[in-house]
């Protein structure tokens, strides 16, 4: 466990009430993972409560050790991520996938990088939204160790086939299937060359990567799916 | 010596003073010794009507405004223009726009705000309700004043596309109001400039 930090980076996730009079943040951080930041006396600190919202990034400080620690100081560093209508629906579920996947106090200074590569994605419009949380999905299985095999069969020796139907479990990788439901070797090879060039290779990407999440996150069921059916 | 009846009276009043948002033991100890010792009549009175509050005020069935009767005071009052609907996300923010003064037609209130992460999705804020208002074709402007918090500006973009089928002018509240600045806290000056200053979106 991490001792009591100053002027650390970091990103809120997601803002809740706790115990009538305080707020409990759920951040990013680069050298401390995902950390749970208690806001005492919120309702009365409306000064620093702008500030604590998701999409920008904060230099924070706080005391305490063990499972929650105490904010004692947040200072915005740079403007923020300016998302606006479906743009704010996809980032609110990045959100949710981080705090949701990332286990507390384990440092990924690559996965906060990741966020921030997507965000300034999702803030350009011109960008394809869809293609942009395929490709964090993907990224973030893999730095935290659960990423996809997408080339080879599961038995890490037969290529992948653009012809073939594959079965993907997500402990051991694809396996060919007769099944009609099976995900196309196509589609496979979109996602690990990053280019989705056919219709419904995109759609079949996040089928795959929908089921392999929801499969990590075990009972957990994500929220943010509901606003987001158009990606 | 075991505790007295009386004993045990007093510590389930501080107990209940203590549902009270900012009130803690030493709060609830002093309210409970001045009604007490200085004002028992007071103190009844505020039971009496505690009481018929909670059993009585619910929800106005045009704007959900808190009410004890069908429809709340504005939606009855013949004054106020039907036409223009401001949605707000609590009874709070309906009493900072009245005590500000500055609009003259009538509200549609959430009653909370849509916070994906915490599974309050748009089934929670009785929009059917809203959607019916929409599609009864009464409405010329629909004036989105939600916080400018995450969640206030994801459920400003869904109550735009909701609006988006029927044609009508939809605005939200200029800028000014600060990034996570709750619209109960504002100033009046500040809440009426953002008022008239609203912006059409599209
Ligand atoms: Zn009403």
């Amino acid at each position: 466990m991490s001792d009591p930090a100053s002027a650390e980076p970091g990103m809120v996730l997601h803002r809740r009430v706790w115990r009538e009079t305080s707020a409990l943040l759920e951040v990013l951080t680069p050298g401390h993972g995902r950390i749970g930041l208690v806001v005492k006396g919120y309702r009365k600190r409306r000064q620093m409560n702008g500030v604590l919202e998701p999409f920008r990034e904060l230099q924070l400080s706080w005391s305490g050790r063990g499972e929650l620690y105490t904010l004692t100081q947040a200072e915005p560093v740079r403007g923020h991520w300016l998302l606006s209508g479906q743009r704010l629906y996809c980032g609110l579920y990045l959100n949710e996938l981080l705090w949701r996947l990332l286990p507390r106090h384990d440092a990924q200074p690559e996965v906060y990088t990741l966020y921030q590569h997507t965000l300034d994605a999702l803030h350009q419009t011109d960008s394809h939204a869809a293609t942009v949380l395929r490709l964090f999905e993907k990224h973030l299985l893999m730095l935290l160790g659960f990423g996809l095999l997408l080339d080879y069969e599961a038995d890490q020796a037969t290529r992948i086939s653009a012809s073939l139907n594959y079965r993907y479990d997500p402990e051991q990788g694809p396996q060919p299937t007769r099944a009609s439901d099976g995900i196309n070797g196509a589609s496979l090879l979109a996602l690990h060359q990053e280019r989705f060039e056919q219709p419904g290779q995109l759609a079949d990407a996040r089928r795959l990567l929908r089921s392999v999440i929801q499969y990590h996150l075990g009972s957990v069921q994500l929220h943010s799916h509901r606003l987001l059916q158009r990606y | 010596m075991k505790p007295s009846g009386s004993g045990d009276l007093l510590v389930r009043l501080l107990g209940a003073l203590q549902v009270l948002p900012g009130v803690g033991q030493r709060s609830a100890q002093r309210m409970a010794l001045h009604l007490l010792q200085r004002d028992r009549q007071g103190g009844k009175l505020l039971a009496e009507v505690m009481l018929e509050a909670i059993e009585r005020v619910g929800h106005c069935q045009q704007c959900r405004n808190l009410t004890t009767d069908e429809q709340c005071v504005i939606c009855r009052n013949p004054e106020r223009d039907d036409s223009l609907v401001c949605v707000v996300e609590s009874p709070a923010d309906v009493m900072a726009l009245e005590q500000a003064g500055v609009f003259s037609g009538s509200y549609f209130v959430l009653l909370g705000r849509l916070s994906p992460l915490d599974g309050i999705g748009p089934d929670d804020l009785g929009l059917e309700l809203l959607i019916e208002r929409l599609a009864g074709g009464a409405i010329r402007e629909l004036i989105i004043a939600t916080n400018t918090s995450v969640e206030g500006e994801a459920t400003a973009h869904y109550l735009q596309e909701l609006a988006q089928p029927y044609q009508i002018k939809v605005s939200r509240l200029a800028q000014g109001v600060p990034l996570g600045g709750e619209l109960e806290y504002l100033d009046r000056s500040t809440l009426a400039l953002s008022f008239n200053n609203r912006a059409e979106i599209h």
